[in-house]
């Protein structure tokens, strides 16, 4: 029994210290998962994560296909000239629409890119929550020719 | 295939990283061939450590595609240890280490 007591101790010990290692992150870095991934309404969910809506900004560099053929595989590209805090994408048809977080650093560069799935065609915004607290961003209008979130 | 492909290049002070993470990204909403429910299984946090100091991370929801893919920039060198690490909604982890070029 105590044998069993001090292994589970030990490895949670190790446990917790692998996982201190990675959540050691400095300040700028959100350790607590945004409650706004649960949020189902796009309005709802820009304002738990970022307190509100954005204004509309075109130095935000947004690159998204005009039709993606595969819902699947949308990929997206979100720059901005200064660095920046947060970027995030919302998909206004997905059931949950903030799609991703980036949490830069003070040595990141406002300059992203990944690949998103959308249920059907969609405005997709792109947010850029600057060094001074704005909230600057760009909605596009992507059309789905399959959709990518359903079986 | 290791469960995070990276390839991280350096120029002019700064590092490009590109990556893909070996992952399913299973959204909880579609269905197997005999109708039942997938359920969800993703992705939530990626985290990028250069030199030991967090540089970057990202959270994810389950609508990030398959095997997801991610570019980002950090201000670095060539030789910087550059240490990825995902943990997904079940708590399964993985981590990679590439020394940047």
């Amino acid at each position: 029994m105590t044998t069993f007591t001090r292994f589970n101790r030990r490895r949670f010990l190790t446990v917790l210290s692998v996982s201190l290692a990675w959540m050691g992150l400095p300040s700028w870095a959100a350790a607590v998962r945004p409650e706004a991934f649960a949020k189902e309404d796009y309005t709802n969910s820009i304002a738990s994560l970022f307190g509100g809506g954005y204004t509309p900004s075109e130095q935000v560099f947004f690159k998204a296909p005009e039709i993606a053929e595969n819902g699947a595989v949308v990929p997206v590209t979100i720059r901005y000239p200064e660095p920046a805090k947060r970027i995030a994408v919302f998909v206004e048809a997905n059931l949950q629409p903030l799609t991703v977080v980036f949490n830069l650093s003070p040595n990141s560069v406002a300059d992203v890119s990944t690949r998103i799935k959308m249920a059907e065609s969609s405005i997709v915004h792109a947010v850029v929550e600057t060094q001074d607290g704005q909230l600057l961003g760009v909605g596009k209008e992507v059309k789905v020719t399959i959709g990518g979130c359903g079986g | 295939m290791s469960k995070i492909r990276i390839k991280a290049k350096a120029k002019d002070g700064v590092v490009e990283v590109k990556l893909i993470a070996k992952h399913p990204m299973e959204t909880g909403l579609a269905k197997d061939k005999d109708g039942n429910t997938i359920p969800a299984h993703y992705i939530e946090q990626i985290t990028a450590m250069a030199n030991g100091e967090a540089v970057f991370n990202s959270d994810f929801g389950p609508a990030v595609s398959k095997n997801p893919y991610l570019k980002f920039f950090y201000k670095g060198a060539a030789g910087d240890t550059l240490a990825l690490h995902w943990v997904d909604n079940l708590g399964e982890e993985a981590q990679a280490e590439v020394t940047v070029k």
